[in-house]
């Protein structure tokens, strides 16, 4: 920048003088924007002109002086003013320097003075600017590397909640979460019925113990106007910036609490309130003790934007266990329910079992079909009522298997033999292809269940054709086959057809509660063994089981 | 069933429902067993010390008064009733699990049919004839 360009507004009351100055600026090579001889129209000129500096005089007519108007440009525009006056008394010293003058010109002075005095205060002037730039640079800078932080921060925060569905681990989270990054102490309370519990506490200090100490003895009362008993009343956060030792000894009911609270040390506190589902759950408190931790309101919102997270990861630990609750209580209703059933079951079938004896004495045929018909049915029923039960324990992990040594081969024979009479009425043969014997540590009553659902789909499903049940193996392994060769799996179903409630073919056409091979694949399971499918539509469909001989570990019987 | 029906083997059936006990005297009488009846454990116990010596007690365990796991507590306090083989009947899912531990001899689950009565049965006498 060459002087020409240098912009120069005079203020300068006194025509000659002023004159006089523009000629000596000129020379200088300064171009000079306006001469003015009063305050307001100095203001009004730099504004209108923008120059790079303004050579004030400080004796001006009007009421507005040159210290005045000064002030007034330095505080509107960013313009350096350099005095120009012949009046150097302290007070006007005093005054002047108020107004951070970037020059002062005693008349008279030399062009050479003046010079100096211009091109030291512009140099000041521009060296002044670059380093409020490079400040606030560092600001922005420090801006973006802080918020940075903050989003890293809430989304580690968001994956630590994430972790765990249980409620205590949850909370556990929520308070290990907030220090050191946004406390040196941190406590969650919930709502508990009327009252407030504390589940949570965390610090770095080892602090902790006497946190919980002094919630013991001295328990807030849950209708406090401040702490986080108001805020869960509220629903509104709290800040308290500065807890000084007058507040501890306040709100301390004897020696011992300020004991207590003395050697906590909170200095500060922000306490917001856990919502989730615009229900008020809880409260966040995060304390400041010994750092240099200050809280301001911007705290309070980062404190809301992370108990809302903690809200809704609480609130899903929270429906998590009530949904456990809500399954446990089915599986107990279930339990009762089927016991309940199982008397009555027991002795109609019994009656039953009497009455067909005494038809059978008597050679009663058409009756003795009618009863064949009703214990059919009895059986079936029981069947339903048993599976019920297996599908409530196996979905909390409960397959008991009590494993003795057993013959499969019989124990298929046997439960083949039970089929002999629907098979017949479904026209299909059922055909064994099994050793003599097949001897291996198993449970007899579990097998069979996995054989009765087999065979009983096998001869449901088998459009009168025959049936093939396999039994090979090893020393090691027992391997078994249900093979039929009717209707088939649709190749969609086939992945699904040992989950729960599934079945290969419509309920329409087909009864059956659809549990059959999700409770065979959990019993095959629990004994360590596998069971598959190969099917396809219109091909018949072949089940195999694989077994160990022996099982690995025997359950504990306790 | 037994060929020398000269000495019916005797059972005790201990049930407080009293539809199943009518029925399992039925199957059981018709199946050549002499069947005596307790409705509860304190009933049986009082049975048991009378003088009468089952050659097996068929056991329920959930009965009011006194349940089968107590009756058994009981029962193996007197060496003389504790010989007595039980078999547990229950309808409970744990059954087998139960047996187990009261040391039962077998196990009978509701509903079961005559025929597994018999069978558990027959297993035992095959059991103490050899």
């Amino acid at each position: 920048m060459t002087a020409g360009e240098k912009k120069i507004l005079v203020v300068e009351d006194e025509n000659v003088v002023a004159m006089d100055l523009k000629q000596s600026l000129t020379r200088l090579g300064y171009q000079v924007t306006d001469c003015v001889g009063t305050g307001e129209r100095a203001i009004a000129s730099v504004e209108e002109h923008r120059p790079a500096l303004v050579l004030m005089d400080i004796q001006l007519r009007g009421r507005m002086d040159g210290i005045e108007a000064a002030r007034q440009i330095g505080e509107r525009f960013d313009v350096p003013v350099v005095y120009v006056t012949a009046y150097s008394d302290d007070a006007t010293l005093k005054r002047a320097k108020v107004t951070e003058p970037y020059g002062y010109l005693l008349k008279p002075f030399e062009e050479r003075e003046l010079n100096i005095a211009i091109e030291m205060s512009l140099f000041r002037h521009n060296a002044q600017r670059e380093h409020e730039r490079l400040l606030q640079e560092q600001a922005a800078r420090a801006a973006v590397e802080q918020e940075r932080q903050w989003l890293q921060f809430l989304a580690d925060a968001g994956e630590r909640l994430s972790v765990s569905l249980d409620l205590d681990q949850t909370l556990g989270a929520v308070t290990r979460l907030a220090v050191p990054y946004l406390a040196d102490l941190a406590m969650v309370q919930l709502k508990d019925g009327e009252g407030i519990r504390t589940v949570a506490v965390h610090d770095v200090g080892g602090k902790e113990d006497l946190v919980w100490e002094l919630l013991r003895r001295y328990p807030p009362d849950p209708g406090l106007a401040h702490g986080y008993p108001q805020v869960i009343r509220t629903g509104k956060p709290e800040l308290l910036p500065a807890i000084g030792d007058d507040v501890l000894a306040a709100s301390a009911v004897d020696a011992e609490n300020l004991r207590l609270l003395r050697a906590i040390g909170p200095k500060a506190h922000v306490c917001v309130p856990l919502v989730s589902r615009g229900e008020t759950l809880g409260a966040l408190s995060l304390v400041a003790l010994d750092s240099n931790r200050f809280y301001r309101p911007q705290d309070v919102e980062r404190a809301t934007e992370v108990a809302r997270r903690c809200a809704s990861a609480i609130d899903n630990a929270r429906l998590y266990r009530e949904a456990q609750q809500a399954i446990a209580l089915r599986d107990e209703f279930l339990s009762v329910a089927s016991h309940e059933l199982r008397t009555p079951l027991a002795s109609a079938t019994l009656a039953l079992q009497n009455v067909d004896r005494a038809i059978r004495r008597v050679g009663e045929g058409a009756l003795g079909r009618k009863v064949d018909t009703i214990m059919q049915q009895f059986a079936n029923l029981t069947q339903l009522v048993e599976r019920l039960l297996d599908v409530s324990r196996l979905a909390v992990g409960k397959a008991d298997v009590t494993p003795e040594e057993l013959d499969l081969a019989e124990l298929i024979r046997d439960v083949a033999g039970r089929f002999d009479e629907s098979a017949r009425r479904a026209g299909a043969a059922i055909e064994l292809h099994l050793p003599a014997r097949f001897v291996g540590e198993w449970d007899g009553l579990r097998l069979g269940q996995v054989l009765t659902n087999l065979i009983g789909n096998a001869i449901k499903f088998c459009k009168g054709r025959p049936i093939q049940i396999g039994l090979d193996g090893d020393e090691t392994s027992a391997t078994l086959t249900v093979r039929d060769d009717g209707i088939g799996i649709p190749s969609d179903k086939l992945p699904h057809v040992f989950e729960r409630f599934e079945r290969g073919v419509s309920s329409r056409n087909y009864g059956g509660l659809g549990l059959g091979l999700y409770v065979s694949r959990q019993l095959v399971e629990a004994h360590g063994g596998r069971i598959r499918v190969e099917s396809e539509a219109g091909q018949g469909a072949t089940f195999t089981v694989e077994l160990p001989r022996h099982l690995p570990a025997r359950p504990v019987a306790s | 069933v037994n060929a020398t029906l000269a000495q019916p083997p005797k059972v005790m059936l201990v049930e407080d429902d009293p539809d199943i006990r009518d029925q399992m005297i039925d199957a059981l009488t018709d199946s050549g067993y002499d069947i005596v009846t307790a409705e509860n454990g304190v009933d049986a116990l009082s049975r048991l010390r009378a003088g009468d010596d089952p050659r097996v007690i068929l056991l329920d365990l959930m009965m009011p008064v006194m349940d089968g796991w107590t009756f058994r507590s009981e029962q193996l306090k007197e060496a003389r009733l504790a010989e007595i083989p039980v078999v547990v009947i229950s309808g409970s899912q744990g059954v087998a699990r139960e047996a187990i531990r009261l040391g039962a001899a077998g196990y009978l689950k509701k509903p079961f049919t005559i025929e597994m009565l018999l069978a558990q049965l027959q297993k035992l006498a095959d059991r103490t004839d050899t």
